[in-house]
């Protein structure tokens, strides 16, 4: 966990009064083993004795964790001294962590101090994982410090206890801060800091940060009520090494799977002692892993690690790494956050890194020491993420992070929270309306909205309802708390289902039912899925069952290819920044010389072919593909603002009879498809700021992508179980799909809050409406329409785009219409004649 | 019953698909209902009122409004065929306690449709074996027409036909029994098209069974590949009609097996 650090540059010191006094024992530690303390270590011990929150920010290497630890770890020694006993200290610091494995990883680290400087203070670690037992020994007598996530402290806050379990506490370390910022948990863990302070306001909070583009507004959400915490900064003067790496001969012009480099990627693993090989999603980590393993003659150990495995596999593969053991670990982001790996001599970024600031992450993964540079290689997948690739080797090279503006908070998770406090307590409805205020990412919510997610909670809200109600929460003098115990019971079992929503395990069979789990697949993945598909999974194909009591039934094939190709896990957004970037660098062809020549050559190719995308016109091409007509839309203005594009667009398209099929959305783009074909006069109705009229709430309503956001918002708040009835085989049949339920209060109750709640869910996840007007407005009279007989250059690597958005309609109506026996059906009028005349 | 103009219209936008089932001509609608013309016959299965209400007893905030909507589209249907018997296949009502949850205007709602034709019959299912005196119609265990037993679930009809004994509680006019239209599976079925899926409820078809969809709005589907329809019918022999959006398909060969 510490490692030497040398040239760091320290800056914005705050207002320090009292001076901290570092005691001998840790002097003397720290010069056993010849380190320093360093200036911001020394600063975070003043800004604890000074009752100041904090965010550090600091580079991975600068021994962020010990820094965040050291002030709690001298405080609790001092009072140990004074003769406390840790049962009189109690709970002290509370360290809250994204990842369960970090916790387990901190236990170790800390073992370390604590035991050789013979401080003796009590810490445990507090997960999903910690068995009943040890839970109710560390509710009955409470660590000095408790290492926990954002799911099990909510939990904790909700029992009765909870006041008495946090009464002495004194700090609060959140780790790997920027992880949570704008994500449903970073609100989620707001609210639970949130009712910390009320129960026990005498903390401060100290916020652990990887380098981010705005330390401000990180600053604000870590502090109460949005006062933004102080903020020491520690920069590295070292810069990374970066190139890009290709294939000579090749490169694909769509497609992401960058099979096309397993050769240069496994030579580059070779040369290096220890390497990291990142991707995008946990289909290309299944893949690459594949197809480093079909080329690795010489056996080195290259493991593979996601979030979809089961624990057991992936604490195998930790282990080994720890140990030494493997060559290289193919990886998704699970592995982005600060669990120490040790000695990774080099990151290879397999596919577009999306985001300056994540592949910034990624690459401190290599060399866990500030001072020396980390070398990383990035290897497009395709050769438009080349240009992606190369803008943004120059943005870390000017030193520049993207960042998204912070968004308010998610409000289905507030019927959570409400429950979660009347578990512990009985509740007036403004106390906890306050407590939600003091949440930083929802300061803003206003109380008309909290009252209508009140009342959801209480009776589900209804505007017609039943007389007899069904209540949730009971009243008495104002004061609400839970109406059974199997309410409580039930809300406690699905709190952190916000991770978790809409997976399904996947069960290895080895005769008929039986099997190991092996890990998990999203619910939309596996909805598409036909006895008989075969996928990848976790390094081998499997063969698809059926899915039973919601576990996901495979057997291993034989096959050699499988026939789904990918299922898509953790799809990641181009940042906005890296967007525009992009744009820029096409259209600066001075700049292509850094680029491989052949994408020099598919970008000259694109403009003697079509044309490139400008910046004063939008570039629409039209061509025809795979028994439809494809409509292309180089918009560079990322996914979301696509999305929302691509659904307005197809409804319009669908009411004036093209028939779409479906669209698919890249960051660079969006194409539609459809029956009819679309003309350069068809486009002026269509491509038009009239689609954001007053119908556009409505076909917003109808999109099957807000049917998903609703199914994210039922089970977050609490509306439906999830894997509702799964344990009643005989129920089967009768469970039923969220669909219905959204259609049926879109029906008979268009107010309700929870469709309230889903389209603010879209607009923070899915949709950009914002920038899709400033699109629209801009571009609707200056495009340039080119039709083709085929995909341009360019056009290939968004066509062959997996994920497409099906249109429920009359497209896919027209297709059934031609697949099923029509002409049989005619003949059956004779038929029809002959049952009316009596026959 | 309706016109022939009206029907082929239908039939030519997908909405019906006219069946031969055990030698009767038979209409099943996209909505999930099948009518008999010969015998002005209409038939609705697993209506499955209350359900939402029932769930939400057990801390399941559910809008409560699928009786309100299961009804309506009831009624629509009914107006678009305006048949003289109606017959509902059991599991008419969600579970022994529905009629107390139903709201007062959906109790006179259904009554208003079970007095708006001259015959109604509740076929009884294992969700309501009893169906309350407040709601009006007639019971019963099955339904015997001509050479069909209309019944909730399936009933061993060698078994029927050859115990004289349980003779006497079938109508007279036919004595033989060769085929049964039941309800309880709810089953659905998927189609693959070129790179989608495609899923509905939907009408099993087969020499001496016909499965019906359930038409009640929070009423989830099997899909009939499950291993719980192995003893009812053999996938090769059946023809499946998928009902999608308002319309219904038959497809022969490419139903994913």
């Amino acid at each position: 966990m510490i490692k030497e650090i040398h040239d760091l540059l320290i800056t914005d010191t705050p207002v320090v009064v009292k001076r901290a006094f570092i005691p001998s024992v840790f002097k003397a530690w720290f010069a056993a083993r010849h380190w320093k303390i360093r200036p911001y270590q020394q600063k975070m011990v003043s800004a604890f004795v000074n009752q100041q929150s904090t965010l550090l920010i600091a580079p991975t290497g600068a021994g962020k964790t010990l820094s965040g630890f050291l002030p709690s770890l001298i405080d609790i020694h001092k009072l140990l001294e004074k003769g406390k006993s840790n049962k009189a200290i109690g709970l002290h610091t509370l360290y809250i962590s994204p990842l369960k494995a970090l916790t387990y990883d901190i236990n170790r680290n800390l073992e370390m101090p604590i035991s050789e400087m013979a401080l003796g203070m009590t810490v445990a670690s507090r997960t999903g994982d910690t068995t009943s037992y040890q839970r109710q020994k560390q509710r009955k007598l409470p660590p000095n410090i408790l290492l926990t996530t954002p799911e099990s402290l909510m939990l904790m806050l909700s029992y009765t206890d909870a006041a008495r379990i946090f009464a002495n506490l004194k700090c609060v370390i959140v780790d790997e801060t920027h992880s949570f910022a704008n994500s449903k948990r970073g609100d989620f863990t707001s609210l639970a800091l949130a009712r910390l302070y009320w129960l026990n306001p005498h903390f401060i909070r100290v916020g652990l940060s990887a380098t981010v583009a705005h330390p401000d507004s990180l600053a604000a959400w870590l502090g109460v009520t949005g006062q933004p915490t102080g903020i020491i900064l520690a920069k590295s003067r070292v810069k990374p090494r970066l190139k890009m790496l290709t294939n000579k001969e090749y490169i694909p012009f769509g497609g992401y799977m960058a099979k096309y480099a397993k050769k240069e990627i496994l030579a580059a693993i070779s040369k290096a002692g220890t390497s990291l090989v990142f991707v995008n999603t946990r289909a290309q980590a299944e893949l690459i892993f594949q197809a480093l393993w079909e080329e690795n003659s010489e056996g080195l150990a290259i493991a593979i690690y996601h979030g979809s495995l089961s624990k057991e596999q992936r604490q195998k593969t930790e282990k080994m790494m720890a140990a030494g053991k493997l060559r290289a670990v193919v990886t998704t982001s699970a592995l982005e956050l600060g669990i120490d790996w040790g000695d990774v001599d080099l990151v290879i970024q397999v596919g577009a890194p999306k985001g300056v600031s994540r592949l910034m992450q990624r690459i401190g993964r290599a060399n866990h020491r500030m001072d020396e540079p980390s070398k990383a290689y990035l290897v497009p997948a395709n050769r438009f993420e080349s240009l992606e690739c190369l803008a943004a080797i120059k943005a870390i090279k000017k030193g520049e992070l993207d960042g998204e503006p912070p968004m308010p908070g998610a409000l289905d998770i507030i019927p959570q929270f409400i429950m979660n406090c009347v578990c512990s307590e009985p509740s007036d409805m403004h106390s906890i309306y306050q407590q939600v205020l003091n949440a930083s990412s929802y300061s803003g919510l206003d109380l008309d909205t909290f009252k209508q997610l009140f009342s959801f909670t209480q009776d589900g809200g209804y505007a017609l309802q039943a007389y007899e109600r069904y209540f949730r929460l009971v009243q008495d003098k104002g004061l609400y708390s839970p109406a059974n115990k199997r309410v409580i019971m039930r809300h406690r079992q699905n709190i952190g289902t916000i991770v978790e929503a809409g997976r399904l395990k996947v069960k290895r069979l080895r005769r008929s039912h039986q099997g190991k789990i092996v890990g998990e697949v999203e619910e939309y993945f596996a909805q598409q899925l036909c006895k008989g598909d075969s996928f990848y999974f976790a390094g081998e194909i499997l063969v698809f069952e059926g899915i039973r009591d919601m576990i996901v039934e495979a057997r291993p094939g034989k096959a050699k290819e499988p026939k789904i190709p990918s299922f898509q896990g953790g799809q990641m957004p181009l940042s906005t920044y890296l967007a525009d970037a992009v744009r820029k660098l096409i259209n600066v062809p001075e700049s292509w010389q850094e680029l491989p020549k052949l994408v020099r050559d598919w970008l000259h190719l694109q403009q003697s072919f079509s044309a490139l995308p400008s910046m004063e016109k939008l570039l629409i091409e039209q061509f025809p593909f795979r028994g439809a007509f494809t409509t292309l839309f180089y918009t560079f203005e990322g996914r979301k603002a696509n999305q929302t594009l691509g659904m307005l667009i197809t409804r319009r398209m669908e009411n004036r009879g093209f028939k779409p099929l479906s669209f698919s959305i890249t960051d660079y783009g969006l194409s539609i498809s459809s029956v009819i074909q679309i003309e350069k006069g068809h486009i002026t109705e269509l491509f038009t700021p009239d689609i954001l009229g007053d119908e556009l709430e409505d076909w917003m309503l109808e999109a099957s992508m807000l049917k998903r956001s609703f199914r994210q918002v039922a089970v977050i708040s609490g509306l439906i179980e999830q894997q509702y009835h799964s344990n009643k085989k005989t129920m089967r049949q009768v469970t039923f799909s969220t669909d219905l339920i959204y259609d049926t209060l879109r029906q008979y109750d268009p107010d309700h809050i929870l469709l309230k709640v889903t389209r603010d869910n879209a607009q923070r996840e899915l949709l950009d409406i914002e920038r899709t007007s400033a699109l629209l407005f801009r571009y609707c009279d200056s495009f340039l329409f080119n039709a083709l007989e085929k995909p341009s250059p360019m056009a290939i690597p968004i066509v062959l785009s997996v994920r497409s958005e099906l249109i429920t309609g009359a497209g896919t109506q027209a297709l059934l219409e031609q697949a099923s026996l029509y002409q049989e059906a005619e003949l059956m009028l004779d038929d029809v004649r002959a049952l009316l005349q009596g026959d | 019953m309706i016109e022939l103009t009206a029907l082929k219209a239908l039939l030519m936008n997908h909405q019906i698909i006219p069946i031969k089932f055990a030698g009767h001509r038979m209409l099943l609608d996209a909505g999930g209902v099948l009518i008999w013309p010969q015998q002005d016959l209409l038939i609705f299965s697993d209506l499955h009122l209350e359900k939402g209400s029932f769930l939400t007893q057990f801390a399941n905030p559910l809008p409560r409004f699928d009786s309100k909507d299961t009804l309506k589209r009831m009624q629509l249907i009914m107006a678009r065929y305006d048949c003289g018997h109606i017959v509902c296949l059991g599991d008419s009502l969600h579970d022994g306690n529905a009629l107390a949850r139903m709201q007062p205007d959906d109790l006179v709602s259904l009554n208003a449709l079970v007095k708006s034709v001259p015959k109604w019959t509740w076929v009884l299912g294992n969700h309501d074996p009893d169906i309350p005196p407040e709601i009006l119609g007639d019971r019963a265990p099955f339904l015997h027409i001509q050479n069909l037993l209309l019944v909730h679930e399936p009933e061993d009809i060698n078994a029927i036909n050859k115990k004289s004994s349980l003779k006497p509680l079938l109508s007279k006019e036919a004595s033989k029994i060769e085929g049964q239209i039941i309800g309880h599976y709810h089953p659905k079925s998927s189609y693959r098209l070129a790179n989608r899926k495609v899923t509905g409820k939907s009408f099993v078809c087969g020499d001496d069974i016909l499965l019906m969809p359930a038409f009640g709005k929070y009423t989830g589907g099997l899909d009939i590949k499950d291993g719980a329809f192995e003893p009812l019918f053999n996938l090769k022999k059946v023809l499946v009609y998928l009902t999608y959006h308002h319309k219904i398909y038959l497809f022969m060969s490419k139903i994913k097996r």
